[in-house]
């Protein structure tokens, strides 16, 4: 181990695209896959990390929540209702299929706290939506006959009120 | 890249052929994603963070999510995870009447009281009683001697006998579960088991204590857990589950008595000093998953809540300065909501309050929805004929013996598969 500290050192990261990305290693390690190639790795890891199923846009995006995160955590107290504002508007800019897309990079590079808002804000998204709302957004098709999902949707009638319409 | 312009063959599965489109789609509009479904462990996850409510209409989007749902694992652990589990108010009136008030929503929503059908209903109008709540299951009392689990959100239910406890008793008609016994309903985690406990007098006067396992059907006698006599008179009647552990106030002696469904054994903890003086009219209630006991003066009423569990020096005091109001539940964490049992003349039969930590009237709603019209031409008060419990809604089923029926099935077929086997090749040969 060197005398440096963890947080001076940087680790390089390319995407599928081959763009690079410098990040501290205390950003690092919540990338829990990534620390964990770091983990695993004799020497010190100087050459870029190759990220094979994660692109640019995503890897951006993951990159910039993580720094606020650390921002508002070691600042002053009042930025929890920061962090708040800043997670609505995370959530907020982004297109259902980026949503998706950036589920799926966050679970590949297991980043625990992200993955857990971005389940949440499906979750809130799908809440109160019809079933067809919901298969479209997941890209599930239909595998119910009609007769066998009107008496499905009999059986649990409790749960039809008051569902938004599409 | 050459993927756009290659030409679907007919012969393709159908899924891959729909991957293929969308995979063509997402290259046309430039989108980086290649994968557009989200895999199945990544829609549990999220799944978990749905409303139960939500859950159910969800079952209808695939075969696949159907079985995700319903899965007994999926609604202990959705259960586990809940932040803000819905509180429902089931009440029963008349004694086979029913309905349900969604705690949180009937201060907004009109839909939120709901009549509901209760399950094993005979024509006859049978004493039905709300006896205890456990994890989204009610237990009821229905005459003469039967117990009935039901999770009234799913619908799931089913029907035990406690006719040999009848039978062992002083009365004929057992009253249950009114005079002279404690009753309780709980889960024990170790067992994934619901367990009903009673204890009652024989016509000797002797203590019992039973306990039912759902899961088996079957009645266990505890007896031996009675290593001093309990007094069965001097604790109400209805116990309440937390913990592990079912709890019951004392009518006389300012203490609560527990039972550890895993330890199988008694102990007390005692009720806040400032109780003394009310004793009679102190009354055990979950709120926001602490103890609580509450109790009435004419113009207000006393609320005390044990914040931290079996921490004696944990009792907080509220006091609401209205009298006759039993607390339900907690909304939003604190403030407090309750049954306001005070009959005004145009008699209104449902009448909740909402209250700050403070006492003070945030919101209160009078309910004269029309669908129930029928109840206003009688007076409905908190009398033996009515009864009432709080329960927060989940996906959990009532519990079975099914699993083990499936597993013997199981070997059974797949013996059978084994048989023919054997036969088409000794055939061969």
């Amino acid at each position: 181990m060197s005398g440096i500290s963890d947080t001076e050192r940087m680790i390089t990261l390319k995407t599928v695209e081959g763009t690079l990305f410098d990040v501290k290693s205390s950003i690092a390690k919540d990338l829990k896959t990534v620390q964990a190639f770091i983990d695993d790795s004799d020497d010190d890891v100087t050459s870029p990390i190759p990220l094979p199923n994660v692109f640019t846009r995503e890897l951006s995006r993951i990159l910039d929540y993580l720094n606020n995160h650390h921002r508002f955590r070691s600042g002053i107290e009042k930025a929890d209702e920061e962090m708040a504002r800043y997670d609505a508007e995370f959530a907020k800019s982004m297109s259902h299929e980026e949503l998706k897309a950036l589920i799926l990079a966050a679970n590949y590079l297991n980043v625990k706290d992200l993955l857990e808002f971005l389940n949440q804000t499906v979750a809130d998204v799908i809440q109160n939506k019809s079933v067809e709302f919901v298969r479209n957004f997941f890209g599930i098709e239909n595998d119910y006959t009609p007769e066998e999902e009107e008496k499905l949707r009999n059986e649990n009638e409790w749960a039809f009120n008051g569902v938004e319409q599409d | 890249m050459d993927k756009k312009k290659r030409k679907h063959k007919g012969n393709k599965p159908k899924q891959q052929s729909t991957m293929k489109k969308k995979q063509q789609q997402n290259e046309n509009h430039k989108s980086k994603s290649i994968h557009d479904i989200l895999p199945l462990e990544l829609i549990h996850r999220i799944l978990l963070r749905v409303p139960v409510k939500d859950l159910g209409r969800l079952k209808c989007v695939s075969k696949l999510w159907n079985t995700l749902i319903s899965d007994p694992d999926f609604a202990k652990s959705h259960l586990h995870l809940s932040a803000a589990p819905t509180h429902v108010c089931l009440f029963i009136y008349d004694y086979s009447n029913a309905f349900s008030v969604d705690i949180e929503a009937v201060f907004h929503r009109h839909t939120a009281v709901k009549e509901v059908s209760l399950p094993f209903k005979m024509n006859t109008p049978f004493d039905f009683k709300v006896m205890c709540s456990c994890r989204g299951l009610v237990l009821l009392h229905r005459a003469p001697h039967f117990l009935i689990v039901w999770n009234p959100l799913i619908g799931s239910s089913k029907k035990v006998s406690y006719s040999h406890i009848v039978s062992r008793s002083r009365r004929k008609y057992f009253m249950f579960p009114d005079i002279a016994c404690l009753y309780g309903f709980g889960y024990d985690a170790l067992q994934d088991d619901y367990l009903v406990v009673v204890a009652s007098q024989d016509k000797n006067d002797q203590e019992h204590f039973d306990c039912l396992s759902l899961r088996t059907n079957s009645w266990t006698n505890l007896d031996f857990a009675l290593s001093k006599p309990l007094g069965t008179s001097n604790w109400q009647s209805r116990g309440f589950f937390l913990n592990g552990a079912i709890h019951w106030a004392s009518f006389r002696f300012y203490s609560i008595l527990i039972f550890d469904l895993k330890e199988r054994s008694f102990s007390i903890i005692s009720m806040p000093e400032q109780v003394m003086g009310y004793i009679f009219g102190t009354h055990l209630v979950l709120l926001g998953g602490c103890l609580a006991l509450y109790s009435n003066d004419p113009k207000k009423t006393n609320i005390w809540v044990m914040k931290e569990y079996k921490v004696h020096s944990s009792w907080t005091f509220y006091q609401i300065p209205r009298g006759d109001v039993a607390p339900l539940c907690l909304s939003n964490g604190s403030d407090i909501v309750a049954q306001d049992s005070v009959l005004l003349p145009i008699d209104p039969y449902l009448r909740l309050a909402k209250y700050n930590v403070r006492g003070e009237l945030l919101q209160h709603r009078i309910s004269y929805d029309h669908h129930l019209a029928h109840v206003k031409a009688r007076p409905i008060s908190m009398s033996s004929r009515t009864s009432y419990i709080v329960y927060t809604e989940s996906l959990v089923p009532v519990p079975s013996e099914i699993k083990d029926k499936d597993k013997k099935k199981k070997n059974g077929r797949q013996n059978q598969k084994n048989d023919v086997k054997q036969e088409k090749r000794t055939r061969s040969e």
